[in-house]
This record gives structure tokens, sequence and C-alpha cells, in this order.
């Protein structure tokens, strides 16, 4: 099993995946701000909800500071992965680099910096930071993790790391072909989160209904099913459906405390006018349908509103086409 | 020499009020405004109706919210919003049992609904734009022409539709009498379906969403959609759509203009959209043409509108929870930190006791007051109060993340 580990990027995964390693491995976490840092390591990081932790961890923004790793999990959002790379560029050496974002994308980010070997990782628990040193775990649901196929790390390395999350408290597989699994994350994603934002909804039974010809349940489907025909294009087998996941989310309160509704995080950003992962999302159905010659117009249509409402925040000048 | 007129115009909210005050200025036309908007309509009978910006004017009509008062009427002008048709319907119909009753609403599917309570109705369309100032008070946005025909399944004396294009025209609102409205109809309905949603999901004004090529071409998306529906009713547009949407995008037209359906979502008013998006949904159904692009718009509008009815967890309006003996804890976002702050409040007669869980030294902003905000600063130490004329703060820094201030 690795024993040390840095995790890049204290969010809220990030944060929940370095305190309940921390309960088996040397834990440092490299974060953005020194007063994050100094938070840290002056009252280490708390885990509240479905775990009860109070971890030790050493923090800082310079990685130099930390002991040499075995193993390095970015668990920045998407859009900080190449700078949290370039960060890590000289360092780490022998280390494996492991990625959890959404989207598609992360794991070429990080094999233009260096030759690591890498594992590829989506997961589906969430949490919300209280504070810079707690965070309070909300969804428990599994971290899947795999070789990355254009750097893939050894079967035996990415097996450790499915035992270290498990023995620290967090749920999690490894898989040989973590492909299926991160389609089924992505159309899920790019389908609930680009419909939570653009409608200030959190994720609610609302996008599994289907009565009225108006009801959202409508458009949830058919990007679901636009999404399955870009997959199908790719050669990729789905593991999960992507609309029983809709479904099952809503209709259930995960805490068990009956009218939980998750705000996916596209929506947070949107609500705080900050740029969101689309394009690692999104963005990534719609360069894939076009590398496969499909069409993808509702996909496409999302990508651009949502994109087109980050604009409207700041001026033309920050557009990209 | 015509006989002179009596019209009611049935709602007076932007466009109607353009109407009204406009025609006010014929000796032989007699004004008769209907709004339910009290302080409107009070201000309308006190000062007239005032319009300023692309044309000025000080119109004096009558007006009233009582529409038991209203007499018999030669002609309606129905400018509603299209979600209050019908009830406007409901309550003016018996004053146009000898009259004639035209639209000048956006949407499809209006004047169905006002052939439900009268029997002479005249299809209308109108581009002249502007906005409701205060009550009283209109800014004339931008100035267009009307044209009106009659609803096929029920309609108006073709001769009754010229008399009122005339007095419309007289009045400085250009306007002509055609024998098939539905061209000109389904040219504004698809420019609305096609620019107000995509306004009011991205907060771009219309020249800043023209701008964007890749934004652009989905609104093209949306008319080619639309195109395809009036095609099979074999409606033949009286422009292109598109050209309208280039037109408006123009500096001196409409570039800086928030869409309606823009404004609407941010004051949290419920939208036209069953009447854009949704007539063009609808009868793309019932003649067999696929719309995907006006389905997705119309359920993305109508989720918005179901947001503000949302409570709960996750909900933007509901971020507050309760924290015992009569404080409330309400979650802030840090967007320096990227974290969630507790503010813990409770009200008493005298003041507002606050407390900044973050971590110290960073500076929590919450507001004191509608209107007004401070900043708190959390590096301090010990119990500090600011004064205010009805609030007062104490400020802890956190040590214990949840715990209540004693």
């Amino acid at each position: 099993m690795p024993r040390r580990v840095w995790v890049v990027g204290a969010g809220a995964i990030g944060s929940l995946i370095a305190g309940h390693l921390a309960q088996l491995a040397e834990v440092g976490v490299v974060v953005r701000r020194q007063e994050h840092a100094d938070a840290l390591n002056a009252n280490g990081l708390r885990i509240s909800g479905k775990s009860q932790l109070h971890a030790q961890v050493l923090a800082a923004v310079e990685p130099a500071q930390l002991p040499a790793p075995d193993l390095v999990i970015i668990a920045t959002k998407a859009t900080q992965v190449a700078a949290a790379s370039r960060l890590l560029a000289s360092q780490a050496k022998g280390a494996t680099v492991m990625t959890v974002q959404n989207g598609l994308g992360a794991e070429d980010l990080v094999t233009s910096e260096g030759d690591w070997p890498v594992i590829s990782g989506v997961t589906f628990m969430s949490g919300t930071r209280h504070g810079d040193a707690h965070v309070e775990y909300e969804l428990d649901t599994p971290t899947w993790i795999g070789p990355y196929a254009a750097a893939p790390a050894e079967r035996a390395m990415v097996d450790a790391v499915a035992e270290l999350f498990v023995e620290s408290g967090l749920r999690a597989e490894a898989f040989d072909d973590l492909l299926p699994v991160q389609w089924s994350k992505l159309i899920f994603n790019a389908t609930v989160n680009t419909v939570s934002a653009l409608t200030d909804l959190p994720h609610v039974g609302l996008f599994a209904r289907r009565d009225e010809v108006s009801d959202l349940g409508h458009l949830v489907h058919d990007l679901v099913e636009e999404g399955r025909r870009v997959a199908e294009s790719a050669g990729v087998e789905l593991h999960d459906d992507p609309w029983e996941m809709n479904t099952l989310a809503v209709s259930r309160g995960e805490t068990g405390e009956g009218d939980y509704a998750h705000v996916p995080s596209m929506l947070t950003d949107v609500r705080a006018q900050q740029r969101t992962e689309v394009d690692f999302i999104s963005g990534s159905i719609v360069r894939e349908a076009a590398r496969y010659g499909v069409e993808a117009p509702l996909h496409a249509a999302m990508y651009r509103v949502v994109r087109a409402r980050e604009a409207s925040w700041s001026g033309p000048e920050n557009w990209r086409v | 020499m015509s006989d002179s007129i009596r019209i009611c115009i049935v709602g007076c909210g932007a466009v109607g009020s353009l109407f009204a005050a406009n025609l006010a200025g014929l000796d032989d036309v007699e004004v008769i405004a209907y709004d339910v908007n009290q302080e409107h309509v009070d201000a309308m009978n006190a000062n007239g109706l005032r319009l300023s910006g692309a044309g000025k004017a000080v119109g004096l009509l009558t007006a009233t919210t009582d529409a038991g008062s209203l007499p018999q009427c030669d002609f309606g002008l129905v400018a509603t919003k299209a979600l209050h048709t019908a009830s406007a319907m409901q309550a003016t119909a018996h004053a146009f049992a000898d009259g004639a009753v035209a639209t000048v609403q956006n949407g499809i599917g209006n004047e169905e609904i006002i052939a439900e309570y009268v029997t002479r109705v005249i299809r209308g369309t109108t581009f002249p734009a502007g906005k409701i100032i205060e009550p009283g008070h209109v800014q004339w946005d931008v100035k267009g022409d009307t044209t009106l025909g009659p609803f096929e399944p029920k309609p108006a004396q073709y001769a009754d539709i010229e008399r009122l294009a005339d007095a419309f025209t007289r009045a400085g609102m250009p306007t002509r009498a055609v024998a098939d409205a539905r061209g000109p109809q389904w040219r504004k309905v698809i420019f609305n379906a096609a620019t107000n949603p995509v306004g009011a999901l991205t907060g771009l004004t219309h020249g800043r969403v023209c701008e964007d090529p890749a934004l652009r071409r989905f609104v093209s998306g949306l008319v080619d959609e639309g195109k395809a529906v009036a095609a099979a009713q074999e409606i033949q547009l009286d422009a292109d759509p598109e050209d309208l949407i280039d037109h408006a995008a123009k500096p001196e037209v409409a570039y800086e203009h928030k869409a309606s359906m823009l404004q609407d979502v941010e004051a949290k008013r419920e939208t036209e959209v069953d009447f854009l998006n949704g007539g063009i949904t609808s009868f793309g159904e019932r003649l067999g043409v696929a719309t995907p692009l006006n389905a997705a718009v119309w359920s993305l509008i109508r989720g918005i509108e179901r947001s503000w009815r949302q409570d709960g967890p996750g909900a933007s309006n509901t971020n507050e929870t309760d924290g015992g003996e009569g404080w409330r804890i309400r979650r802030k976002w840090n967007a320096a930190t990227r974290g969630f702050e507790q503010l813990w409040l409770r009200a008493d007669s005298t003041r507002r006791s606050l407390r900044a869980t973050s971590t110290p030294g960073s500076r929590a902003r919450s507001p004191i007051s509608r209107g007004s905000s401070s900043y708190i600063d959390t590096r301090t130490s010990s119990y500090r109060e600011m004064a205010s004329p009805r609030l007062s703060f104490q400020v802890r820094p956190a040590t214990s993340a949840s715990t209540k201030p004693r």
C-alpha cells in the first residue's frame, strides 16, 4: 500500500480523501493559499457527517516542502489540473499520479507534464466544506479506479490504492478499464449538472418527471439518450445507465433525512459566478461526437449556453469560441 | 371623416401604453385603459399617460381597474402578457359584445383564447417595445410596424380591421391591414422564441448573444425549427426572422436590450415561454415536425420558473437553519476560500447578534440590512460590537466551528 500520499487540492473531494487516507498513510496536502495550509497545519482536518474523523496532515503551498510521495492524487477542479500538473512537473518522481476529476481529459493534462504512471479515477462521493479545516461527508458512494490506458499504472498499484481507500473508510473498487464508468458519469454529469446550473434547481424529483410535455425529465432523458449514442459511436459500453443513475439519485434521501437534494458542483459554481467545468464535461461529449462523426445537438446547446452564461459575468474579451 | 372610435386597451403595460398614449392624441378616438395595477391606473388618471424616449407624448385618457365599469367599446386591444389573456378576457368580454377585439401580444395561442369569449377577433403582431419607468410613465425603446388581419375561425369584418389600422397609423403607430396576418405573427414568434430564452438562460443582452458565433448558431437552430413548423402550415413568413435578429443586434436598435424573458427571470415573474417555444413545440407535435431545441428550451425555462417555488435543502432561497434558542444559522459562500461559512444570527427587540464562525484572519461579508452590507473582520480575538441604527454585531472568530455563541 502507498505509505506517503500527496493530495493536491483540498476542496470537498480532496479534503475527504486526505482526511480518510491520513488514518493509514502519511498525507501531504498541497493547497493554493497559505492561510489554508496554515489552518490545516494548526488544526488538522476534521471530517463530520458519514465519518467522524480528525486527521493530522502536513499542508503546504510548495510541494517541495513535503516528503516525497508514492502516490499523488490530484483532486482539484478539472480547470486547475493543468496548473497542478505543472506544479508537480519536476517533483514526485517515481510516484503514481491519480486523477479523480469530473469529465474527460484530466489524465492527458497530467501526462503532458511528466511520465508518471497514471490511475484514472471517478468518484461519486460528495461533501460540503465548512471552512478550510472542516468538511462534512454527505454522500459515501464509491470511488472507482483503473489504469489510464495511455500511461498505465501497474495493476498491483491500482489494487493497492483501492485497498488503501477501503481500509481508511472510503468505498472504492478497481477496474481493468475505467472508460465504461467514466462515460456513464460523464453523460450523467453533462446532463444533470448543466440542467441544474441553468435552472437553479438542485437535483430534485423534477429531473425524472415526464408527465407534462414541458417537464424537465423529457430534456434529461433526451440528453442521456444523445450521450448514449455518442458513447456507442466511441465504442464504449456504459457501465451504468445514466437515466437510472438520475432516477435513483432523486428517488431517495441519500442522507436519510428525506428532503436531501444534491447541489451539483456546476450549480454551486454558477451561483458563485465562478468558471465551471463544462469544458471538460459537456465539452468532452461535443468533442468526442465530432471525432466519431455523430451529432450531439442538445449537448452542444447546453455547452454553448453555459459558456455564454460564464461570459455574462465578465466581458466578451474572456470568451473562447 | 370616420366616426369616432372608442377603444379599450386591455392590459396597459409597456406595449399597451404605447398604443394608449398615442391613440389618446387623436381627436376621433376615445381611449380607455384597463389594467389591474392600481398605482399605474391612478397615475394615468391623475396626470395622463406619459411616453418618453423614441417618441414623446402625454395621453389624456380614462384608466380603470374595474372591468365591470367598462362601457360598450368599438374595439378592444389586448396587450397583456400571454399568460393573462384568459383572465383579462373573462373580465372584459362584456364590453366588446358589438365590437371587435384585436391582440398585439407575443406568442401563438392568444387569438384562440380570445375567440372563446368574443365573436369578432383580429390577429395582430406588433414590434414597438418599451419599458415601464414608473406608474404612469413608459419609456419607448423601439419603434416599428404593426400588422392586423382577420382571425380566420372567428374573423372581424375586414372594413373594421382597416379602420383600426388607419387609426393606429394616424396615431403614430404605423399599421397595415392584410388578408392573412399569420406570416408576420409567425415571423415574430420565431424571432422571440429564438432570442428571448437564450437571453434568459445566459443573462446576455441581445447584441452580446449575437456576437458569440456558437451561440448565434444555436439561435439559428431554434429559428430553423420554427420555420419548419410554419412551412408545415403553408404560412408565408413576411420576412426572414434571421434578418430581424441581425437587425436588432445593431447598437442603434436593440444591442443593449435585455430580452423581456430575461427581465422576467431576473424579477422572478412567470414568463411567456408556453406561448413561444411551447407554442412552436405544440404546433410541431400536431403537425409531425420535430422541434428538439425548442422543446429543450421550453423545459429549461419552465425549470427556472419552478425553481422559484423550491424550498428546502439545496434551494438558493433557503440557506438558513435553526440553531436553537432563537439563533438562525445562515450558510454563506465565501468565494475566496471556496467554502461555506456559518453566520449565527439572532434577532431580539433592539439588535441582531451576529457571529461569524470562519477562520481567523478571513473576512466574512454579511448583509446588515436591505441594500447595505458591511465587512465583519474576524481577526479580533474578542467580542467586538459594531453599532448601527438598527443592528449591532458581536464577532468572534471560530475556534470551535459549530458551537453557539453564549
